[in-house]
């Protein structure tokens, strides 16, 4: 078994694992955790169809550019929306939805084919995701913050952490791909791969990790 | 070869140098909006927990004057009437042994219980008196004040100079209790630690409150007391309570002075 396919083997499992605790405790979440289960079910529902395309050797592509990419990030903006709602006005949210909806749908019929990477749409989902998740994390360090969402506020902080992780490597892998691929040797670029794919099982460690700390009263 | 790459990656480098500015711009707004809501999101919550404590201060006030009357009443209309119809009995003994030799002892003996009895009869009323002020209930605000100032005059210590409204004004009977018992704690601090021999008092209903000011010539306030003694802090208390605002002070000249206004829709 090469090291691709262990990587793969093991990112496919952490989703899996993040999928079942997720749905096994989803009644006893918070708003919060609730709201960012959607995003677990996507990730899950994503990787199975991809893996279906895999083992019927077709491409999987179409599905990044009409399920995962625009369904996750609608899952992504609720869950900051729960986060955030009383501290910063939905409209904003709401714009960067409607903005990005808009861009990835015309990406995909005009700029990029549906059978290649949409990196455009991905890097622009990881700029908005940094963005929300940076301001997150300087939000929580507020004391005031910290006393109301002390129940929740661990967890919070290792599902954003798992979102930043993965949003920046993402970035940095889709923005600088291009010329990588071009600079790098496959060999290369295949281990620039296996890196994305252990920063997805860093971030469904960091989801799980997340759940973990909240307390299922 | 190695220019092109360079080229290309200055090409890439510029575009991602402005996407890391977009990340930080974006930060910053964020930040900014989150300042704003948490910072009224910290006023709306001062502000009810303030009004909580008010509302905690007023019940406090009102159950301790619900109580205070209670207990005058009780001891008006039992103990007082019980110690009544003791002297009465008392009265009737000594009347009906009072031509007998015999019971010469017993008479004075009587008269000394007799005596103790209309001691208590005294006692009672003067704590009923000041649990309930019954001039207060049976006069009103104005002419309360004026009897307690008459009270204080008769100590021969202090001379009051009023002015006060003809008729009473519009204001609850909370409230009206509150001022009556803001002036008499004032006119008791006068009395104990100014040294005054004269006091002002003025009531003064203007365009949307209730004015009333008390001053006196006396040492006014030690301001080098960092703060408010038990009987201030108190005052300020029962100014809260009411929705007035309490400004205590010294005057220029010397002497004491406190201002209170009570705005007329909250009485």
């Amino acid at each position: 078994m090469s090291i691709s396919e262990v990587a793969m083997a093991l990112a496919d499992l952490s989703v899996l694992c993040s999928f079942v605790y997720y749905v096994w405790h989803y009644k006893k979440l918070s708003a919060e955790l609730k709201a960012f289960s959607w995003f677990v079910v996507i990730l899950f529902i994503t990787q199975a169809i991809s893996m279906g395309f895999w083992l019927a050797d077709a491409n999987n592509m179409p599905l990044l550019h009409f399920f995962y990419v625009p369904f996750g990030f609608i899952a992504i903006t609720y869950f900051y929306y729960t986060v955030l709602k009383t501290f910063i006005s939905p409209y904003i949210l709401v714009l960067a939805l409607f903005f990005f909806l808009t861009f990835t749908v015309i990406n995909s019929i005009y700029c990029q084919s549906i059978y290649t990477y949409n990196s455009y749409a991905l890097s622009a989902e990881a700029v908005i995701v940094l963005i929300l998740s940076l301001s997150t994390y300087t939000l929580h360090l507020n004391h005031w913050v910290k006393v109301q969402k002390k129940d929740t506020l661990v967890s919070l902080n290792w599902i954003n952490s798992g979102l930043f992780i993965y949003f920046t490597s993402d970035l940095l892998l889709f923005y600088f791909g291009k010329t990588l691929m071009h600079t790098l040797s496959p060999e290369y670029s295949r281990h620039l791969w296996n890196l994305h794919s252990l920063f997805f099982i860093l971030m469904n460690c960091c989801f799980l990790v997340g759940l973990w700390k909240f307390p299922k009263k | 070869m190695e220019v092109s790459k360079e080229i290309d990656l200055i090409n890439t480098l510029l575009p991602f140098t402005g996407i890391l500015f977009l990340i930080v711009m974006g930060v910053i707004v964020l930040n900014y909006q989150f300042r704003k809501n948490l910072h009224k999101q910290q006023l709306e919550a001062e502000e009810l927990k303030s009004k909580h404590q008010l509302n905690i201060l007023k019940v406090t006030i009102q159950t301790q004057e619900d109580e205070r009357k209670r207990i005058a009443s009780d001891l008006h209309d039992e103990l007082g009437a019980l110690l009544s119809i003791s002297r009465m009995q008392l009265v009737n003994v000594i009347n009906t042994h009072q031509d007998q030799d015999n019971v010469a002892v017993l008479n004075e003996q009587l008269n000394r219980v007799k005596q103790q009895v209309e001691d208590a009869l005294a006692t009672t009323r003067r704590i009923s008196h000041q649990l309930m002020p019954a001039e207060l209930v049976n006069l009103g605000l104005i002419k309360a004040t004026k009897a307690l100032a008459d009270k204080a005059e008769n100590t021969g210590e202090l001379t009051f100079i009023l002015n006060l409204p003809d008729s009473d004004p519009p204001l609850s009977w909370a409230t009206t209790l509150g001022v009556y018992r803001i002036y008499s704690e004032l006119i008791n601090n006068t009395l104990k630690h100014s040294g005054a021999n004269k006091v002002w008092i003025t009531m003064q209903k203007e365009h949307t409150c209730f004015e009333c000011s008390y001053a006196d010539n006396g040492k006014g306030l030690n301001t080098d007391e960092t703060s408010a003694g038990l009987g201030l802090k108190s005052l300020e208390g029962r100014a809260n309570a009411l929705g007035a605002k309490l400004e205590i002070g010294n005057h220029k000249q010397g002497g004491f002075r406190a201002d209170l206004k009570i705005p007329i829709q909250s009485s």
